[in-house]
């Protein structure tokens, strides 16, 4: 079925809206939940969750982009749990290892002059991803917003291991860079 | 982990979603039959033309052979050669784009390049062609590092030449051709004393070797105006584990992305995650810059720790001023 579709079935109320969508989006929103939490049942949970929400937020939402729409609010529960189960202790898995990674992309503190304000950091990371070349940027995002793993990565875009590696590496202090010299403090 | 990376890992949920929609998109396109045909034989489709190549330039010989032992005219035969000389670089320069990213890209344009006197000495053995065939893509690749200019960027301009460009070029050929014999000429063993003992190289000696690596040879090779080089081989009696260090110019992180060289790093950036994972049966092999010019290639049957362990050894040595 269509996303129009999907969204007509939404608009009327029809509860065959979120069958529809397990139908069409289920196993892509698992995907997203399970790279982060590694956990079965809690991914099946966070993708019930995401329907849920779907039936909340439309209407009065009409997403442009039904698939992307889902993936987030899939991507935010998860590692909303995700932060929940690993609150005391430290956790193991992709996201963890993704997280150190995004480490170094913090600029020293002292270096900045005052916090910005989480939207203002989700802004300049647009900007910044804008600026990368498409190649740069798409492995970029395969692996902080899907938490593929970098095997993943290199046989999706048909590149070597080493290369992921490399492309990650290099954003990674190029985003670094980009924050410092536009003040950001975390 | 830290606040800090949560912070990003959050802010990445309001990226945009014609970002992430590409980046999806994409993924479908470079799933298709052509990826993954080479992605799975490439490797066989770089042996083929190896072995096309070899047959060629054998069969090249056979006719220049059969050619002077029936005293025929040898202008046919010559031609032939040559002909064939340039074949193999062009097939030497189509090899190396297929070994794809790394150090190789820089010889793509290496291989398009004219070969004009390639097979000048029609004495020399056909074997003896390709690999001047293979030491001048080298060479030229190498010339291409060292001015920090990909050699890419000669090969776009051939098209549309005047007499006079090609003159030039073939002048420029004719130059590097003489630099690659000095190269060749002025390298020679020397006493494993001598080497460790020749500055600037000695201070990038490892002092953490591979368990039952030994000192097994030095070669060094000096032009005074283009290349100071030395390379050093340990062996277990059965690989070899060698750094081959070049001092020159100073190659930045931004040289390597421009270059878009992959097992090319910034001696300071490197770090074990960077480690390539070599394909079964091939040795691990990257280059490192460090800050004075120091350039070494890696090359070794030896594992991520152990290779590692050798890095950090002259890292320690030559500690990175930040």
């Amino acid at each position: 079925m269509r996303d129009t579709e999907i969204m007509d079935l939404y608009w009327a109320r029809d509860e065959r809206a979120i069958h529809e969508t397990q139908n069409s989006y289920g196993r892509y929103c698992y995907c997203i939940a399970y790279n982060i939490l590694k956990d079965r049942e809690d991914s099946d949970e966070c993708v019930n969750d995401t329907w849920l929400r779907a039936w909340n937020a439309i209407p009065p939402k009409r997403p442009e982009r039904l698939e992307l729409f889902l993936g987030t609010i899939t991507r935010n529960l998860s590692f909303d749990k995700w932060k929940g189960k690993h609150a005391m202790k430290r956790g193991s898995g992709e996201i963890t290892v993704a997280l150190d990674e995004l480490v170094e992309c913090v600029p020293d503190r002292h270096n900045t002059e005052e916090e910005v304000e989480a939207a203002e950091l989700g802004r300049l990371i647009n900007v910044f991803l804008r600026s990368l070349p498409e190649r740069e940027c798409n492995v970029f995002l395969r692996r902080y917003w899907y938490v593929e793993e970098y095997n993943e990565i290199a046989k999706r875009y048909g590149l070597k291991l080493n290369t992921v590696k490399t492309i990650l590496f290099r954003t990674r202090a190029r985003l670094k860079d980009f924050l410092e010299q536009e003040g950001v403090a975390l | 982990m830290s606040d800090q990376a949560v912070k990003i890992f959050e802010a990445l949920s309001d990226v945009d979603e014609e970002l992430l929609e590409r980046c999806n998109r994409k993924a479908v396109r470079k799933n298709g039959t052509a990826p993954r045909l080479f992605q799975a034989y490439g490797r066989a489709i770089a042996a083929g033309i190896c072995l096309i190549v070899a047959g060629a330039v054998s069969w090249g010989g056979y006719q220049l052979i059969r050619g002077s032992s029936q005293s025929n005219s040898s202008g046919g035969a010559h031609r032939e050669l040559s002909d064939m000389a340039q074949s193999a670089e062009a097939a030497v320069g189509d090899q190396a784009d297929l070994n794809g990213d790394g150090g190789s890209g820089n010889a793509a344009g290496a291989g398009a390049e004219p070969a004009a006197g390639m097979a000048e000495d029609t004495g020399a053995a056909t074997t003896d062609g390709m690999m001047a065939a293979q030491e001048s893509a080298k060479t030229e690749s190498l010339q291409g590092q060292t001015a920090g200019t990909p050699a890419k960027e000669e090969t776009t301009q051939e098209g549309g030449q005047t007499e006079e460009d090609k003159e030039q070029q073939a002048d420029r050929y004719a130059d590097l051709r003489e630099q690659q014999t000095a190269q060749r000429d002025s390298r020679k063993e020397i006493s494993w004393e001598e080497a460790c003992a020749t500055e600037p190289f000695a201070s990038y000696l490892p002092t953490v070797l591979p368990d039952a690596y030994e000192a097994f040879s030095a070669r060094r090779s000096l032009s005074p105006e283009h290349w100071d080089n030395l390379i050093f081989r340990w062996t277990d009696g059965v690989q070899i584990l060698s750094l081959n260090m070049t001092s020159g110019e100073v190659v930045t992180r931004e040289d390597l992305e421009r270059r878009d060289g992959l097992c090319e790093y910034v001696a300071e950036d490197f770090s074990k995650e960077l480690m390539p994972d070599p394909p079964a049966g091939e040795p691990l092999a990257f280059t490192l810059y460090y800050a004075d010019g120091m350039r070494i290639d890696f090359q070794g049957h030896v594992t991520a720790d152990e290779m590692w362990a050798v890095v950090e050894s002259i890292k320690k040595q030559n500690p990175v001023q930040k």
